[in-house]
């Protein structure tokens, strides 16, 4: 089918236009009405939308985008017209909105397509207050940038709508005390703010990849949001701070995999396992460019190390040609800008692919009694696979069963018991 | 073939607080349903109104504003087709999504003169 013919017809909707042009609108309207003002924000980007539903059902307009923005500037223009927004303009805003005419030039200037990316990141560092929980920037995130409503969110982190609203609640609180949005420009890697930013779009990012869905083990949606998210900010202020190149590679790294992470029946496959010709290489290529970026600092971050490792993973053609000492160097080193128990599990995996099983199932017993690891089924999982490289297959049978009995999803817990099936002697 | 049309009343244009994807989800089903009627060579061609505007009534020609309709009876819209019956035009009408929304879709057949 060609190009023209696609556009002609009325089904050929871009993808999450609607979401997406949600946050578009919603931050480009916060930055001229002021955080104070989110709500009437909101109402005029729902009426915009309202109206694209009922003035698109037979026919799309040519530039669709172009289109919502006119409208919602001319709904915006009612509302400062009929005085509904709260004058609490911070200095300088506070004259030009006050009059009609400078009033549009603001609303122009905040809607233009060149101030898209920065109205998002703006927003996005806003949210991030740091008198919020993270889940509560995660919720943020998702509702005023991602487009999504209270139910779409409860049903991403499989929670309660009420739950979801009460965290809405909490943020549009702290919302109506700020008059500007926060400012584009970063004070450097220590700013508290991106660290917020970053550690709120990784854990967007880690719900869609290691989420605890029970029929999906992948939320693919989520994952992209992460990804398209973070692009404001490398590609923001400088070209971005390097520990958000670092993010940015780590997801690229880890989504690439995505293809060959679960069989047909949607049970995940071991590493071993995984059909590498279908990992993708283009996202591959735009990680290793973003770690690439991320080197230009002189800080080695926890980001950076775990963007490294996935790296590792990634450019190995099979998992016996893994440079396994390379990543039990990395996990060395992420160790000690983080001594977790996790990394420290993980660390004694690469361990025992490094060729030291013994030395990695004795810093995996050491780590049993870890309260942080008591119900963590990859602790169990990680330990059979030490076990069976040590060539003790009925302990590995036996912790690949207990990794089961912790799973979180079903796909998970087939995905253990398969392994466990694997070590179980036959005599 | 004759000449039918669709009068819209109600559905998900009159619904207020859509989210944004409910309200792409439902886009795409008219695009779809669209999409279908002109592939088949009926050749629609639609209007779509705004909420608002003027009613003028009776001798006195009384303008006020508004339709004046109930949310579910409000007209939301009208489309041409060409169909070869009427029981064709409403078997083709049946397809239309605006019911997911409790719209209705009114068909009347084209007056030929001549």
């Amino acid at each position: 089918m060609n190009e023209s013919a696609e556009s002609d017809r009325p089904e050929a909707l871009v993808a999450s236009l609607f979401r997406h042009e949600s946050g578009r609108l919603v931050a480009a309207l916060t930055r001229a009405f002021g955080p104070h003002n989110l709500q009437l924000a909101e109402d005029v980007v729902q009426e915009a939308l309202e109206t694209a539903l009922q003035a698109w059902k037979f026919q799309l307009p040519d530039n669709p985008r172009a289109w919502l923005s006119k409208v919602a500037r001319n709904r915006a223009l009612d509302v400062i017209r009929r005085g509904a927004v709260e004058r609490r303009f911070v200095d300088g805003h506070r004259e030009q909105l006050a009059s009609e005419w400078a009033g549009a030039t603001t609303l122009e200037e905040s809607l233009a397509e060149s101030s898209t990316a920065e109205n998002q990141l703006r927003m996005m560092l806003t949210v991030c207050q740091p008198q919020l929980s993270e889940e509560t920037q995660v919720t943020l995130i998702l509702k005023f940038l991602c487009g999504f409503a209270s139910g779409e969110i409860a049903a991403a982190f499989l929670s309660t709508e009420e739950t979801i609203d009460k965290r809405l609640q909490r943020g549009r609180a702290v919302l109506r005390q700020i008059e500007l949005l926060a400012p584009a420009a970063f004070a450097g890697s220590e700013d508290a703010r991106l660290g917020a930013v970053l550690r709120a779009l990784y854990l967007l990012f880690n719900e869609g990849y290691h989420g605890s869905h029970p029929s999906m083990p992948t939320r693919v949606v989520l994952c992209e949001e992460a990804i398209r998210l973070c692009a404001f900010l490398t590609e923001g202020v400088d070209s971005g701070a390097p520990q958000a190149h670092a993010l940015m590679a780590l997801m690229c790294f880890h989504f690439s995999r995505v293809p060959g992470r679960v069989d047909s029946e949607g049970i995940y496959l071991p590493l071993a396992q995984q059909d590498r010709a279908i990992w993708d290489r283009a996202l591959m290529e735009r990680g290793l460019a973003h770690l690439n970026h991320s080197a230009r600092g002189s800080e080695l971050s926890a980001l950076h190390l775990e963007a490294s490792i996935a790296c590792q993973h990634c450019l190995a053609p099979s998992l016996a040609a893994t440079d396994w000492n390379v990543i039990l160097g990395l996990y060395d080193l992420l160790y000690k800008c983080n001594p977790s128990p996790v990394i420290a599990i993980n660390r004694a995996l690469a361990r025992a692919y490094a060729g030291d099983p013994q030395r990695a199932l004795s810093e995996a017993v050491e780590l049993a009694d870890e309260p942080a690891l008591a119900h963590y089924p990859f602790y169990w999982a990680a330990r059979g696979e030490i076990h069976a490289r040590a060539n003790q297959r009925d302990a590995a049978h036996g912790c690949y069963q207990r990794a089961a009995t912790l799973a979180r999803s079903p796909a998970e817990e087939r995905a253990f018991l398969r392994n466990a099936a694997t070590h179980r002697d036959p005599g | 073939m004759a000449k039918f049309i669709y009068v819209f009343r109600g559905g998900a244009f009159v619904e207020k607080g859509l989210s944004a994807s409910a309200m792409q989800e439902h886009l795409k089903l008219w695009g779809a349903w669209m999409g279908e009627l002109a592939k088949q060579g009926h050749q629609p061609a639609g209007n779509a109104v705004h909420d608002g505007g003027r009613t003028i009534r009776g001798k006195k020609k009384v303008v006020t504003d508004g339709p004046y309709a109930e949310l579910k009876d409000l007209v939301t819209g009208n489309l041409a087709v060409e169909a070869a019956s009427l029981d064709k035009a409403v078997d083709l009408a049946l397809g239309c999504p605006i019911y997911i929304y409790d719209g209705s879709v009114e068909v009347r057949p084209v007056q030929q003169v001549g």
